[in-house]
């Protein structure tokens, strides 16, 4: 398994993602600051954390379609899976694979980014003033956990657009529904004062992240029964 | 004993049956050439033995195991091209192949090397795929089904888009997988003077019925010869003939004669026409060739 992970890492040029990665970063970040630069735009450090929240899951869960589209639909769409289906190795465990490595990156993305934003507005909260509150290193680390939730959670819902974008082999479906589904559920949450209260239990986001996994497993649970044509 | 066998070999679409009751029968270390129009269903045969398309009944049974729709082990000991040679373009030919042994789990540096060399890409190992021709991911292809030095080679169309010259390394290619590494192959063409000259045995199929399944040394036996005589005044000639030398001659035009029978003797027919004044133009053996059995063949398969 591991071994077919790092082959997919090669064969689709993953190191080249990472530019991207840290330019979302930037963009996502000086965007926030832009918003709340001179007066207080931001009621408290909660209103700017939940902008932060959104943009990252919305920017990520589409990152994570194109990784998708990469990594799964354009093998389909340019067959290249046929030669994948003539090595010794099961149909099921190559797919598996392939939605592995889309998860845990999605997962580290989401969370990376995000830990990396908290500690640059424990950094310039002091000088540029975003909200009124105080912004301490110890609130910084009770967000910690909450990240993390987060990060499982909408890395498992990212790999929903799979689901759509199998059916037609389309890139541009797969990337289309994602959107869709990434501004529908960072809209719920925006809806809410508080910050995402479904967070604060461990089996609800565990169940989510479970859901949205089992509709990936959907898109090729009969692969092995398929012909590829 | 047999590489490849199937039994009563179906697949079913919707409304069409695309192969049907096929029992070919492929031996161990033979060139077995699929000969057949486009669309006979050659294409569908090969990717049910790789299991790409599950066979609606019937049984396939490779290298004496009998292969069901979840296995994929066997897949190990066959190397394949199947219809468009695919590859991942933004690599280089050679990390395709690398790639390729990785998936197969198998690991020999210098196979890499020999196969490009082997199939005249040695050049070309560091450019991308994209910036290949169709006959370059031709030979790319092979390269890529050979590296592994599998037991079986399973190739359809391999001469698609290869020049002369490519064609003729092809063939001296297998010839020498063949001899040299005693691999059983299995190759498919519509081109039937490259079949004749490299196949052992030829399964000739159309609308998916395998028509035919024969050794090439028996067509080479039985192949029909004829005499052609060119000449002034057939007519009078024929009888003159069939008294002397008590064979039959079929009359084909007024300077054209055909003869079945007595094909050693030109010489001695030769001097009896001149010695009765006819005006010999030519005399010739005629082959009929593998093109003629097919055809043959093929038109059988209509009624």
């Amino acid at each position: 398994m591991w071994q077919l992970i790092l082959l997919d890492w090669q064969k689709h040029h993953l190191n080249q993602s990472l530019r991207s990665f840290v330019i979302c970063i930037i963009v996502i970040f000086s965007f926030s600051i832009f918003l709340g630069n001179g007066g207080h735009s931001f009621i408290s450090a909660d209103d700017f954390f939940t902008l932060l929240t959104i943009l990252n899951n919305i920017t990520f869960m589409i990152f994570s379609s194109t990784l998708l589209a990469r990594i799964i639909i354009r093998e389909f769409h340019q067959k290249t899976i046929q030669v994948l289906f003539t090595y010794p190795i099961a149909r099921k465990k190559l797919l598996l694979s392939k939605v592995v490595l889309v998860y845990v990156l999605t997962f580290a993305m989401l969370s990376i980014s995000m830990l990396t934003m908290q500690l640059a507005t424990w950094f310039v909260q002091g000088t540029m003033d975003l909200f009124p509150d105080y912004y301490a290193l110890d609130d910084l680390l009770r967000d910690v956990p909450f990240t993390f939730t987060n990060a499982c959670i909408m890395a498992g819902i990212a790999l929903i657009p799979l689901l759509f974008g199998m059916r037609k082999k389309s890139t541009a479906t797969t990337i289309t529904s994602a959107v869709i589904i990434s501004f529908l559920m960072n809209s719920t949450i925006s809806n809410e004062h508080a910050r995402w209260s479904l967070a604060d239990t461990v089996i609800i986001p565990i169940m989510l992240a479970i859901l949205g996994i089992g509709i990936a497993y959907l898109s090729f649970r009969k692969i092995n029964k398929k012909d590829v044509v | 004993m047999y590489m490849v066998q199937t039994k009563q070999l179906t697949k079913q679409y919707a409304t069409k049956r695309v192969v049907q009751n096929v029992n070919m029968h492929v031996k161990k270390g033979e060139i077995y050439g699929f000969l057949g129009p486009n669309g006979a269903g050659k294409t569908t045969i090969m990717k049910m033995l790789l299991n790409l398309i599950k066979p609606s009944n019937g049984e396939i049974s490779i290298n004496e195991k009998s292969i069901l729709a979840m296995d994929y082990h066997y897949l190990k000991n066959i190397g394949s091209l199947i219809e468009y040679p695919l590859f991942y373009e933004h690599l280089t030919a050679k990390h395709n192949l690398q790639l390729h042994c990785a998936y197969m789990q198998f690991s020999d540096p210098s196979a890499i090397t020999q196969a490009l060399d082997l199939v005249g890409l040695t050049a070309s190992t560091e450019l991308k795929v994209k910036e290949f021709s169709l006959g370059m991911r031709q030979r790319l292809a092979i390269a890529r089904a050979i590296v592994t030095k599998p037991t079986l080679l399973i190739l359809d169309e391999p001469i698609n888009g290869l020049d002369p010259i490519g064609i003729k390394d092809m063939r001296e290619l297998l010839l020498k997988l063949k001899t040299e590494q005693n691999m059983t192959i299995l190759l498919s063409s519509h081109i039937l003077s490259e079949i004749e000259c490299i196949a052992d045995t030829i399964g000739i199929i159309a609308n998916g019925i395998l028509i035919e399944e024969v050794q090439m040394k028996a067509i080479k036996q039985s192949a029909e010869k004829t005499l052609h005589i060119v000449l002034d005044n057939a007519l009078e000639a024929k009888p003159l003939i069939e008294q002397h030398f008590l064979c039959k001659v079929t009359y084909i035009s007024p300077t054209l004669l055909h003869i079945n029978q007595f094909l050693e003797a030109t010489a001695t027919l030769n001097a009896f026409l001149i010695r009765h004044h006819f005006a010999v133009h030519q005399i010739d053996v005629h082959h009929s060739s593998l093109e003629d059995y097919f055809i043959q063949l093929m038109h059988g398969g209509k009624q």
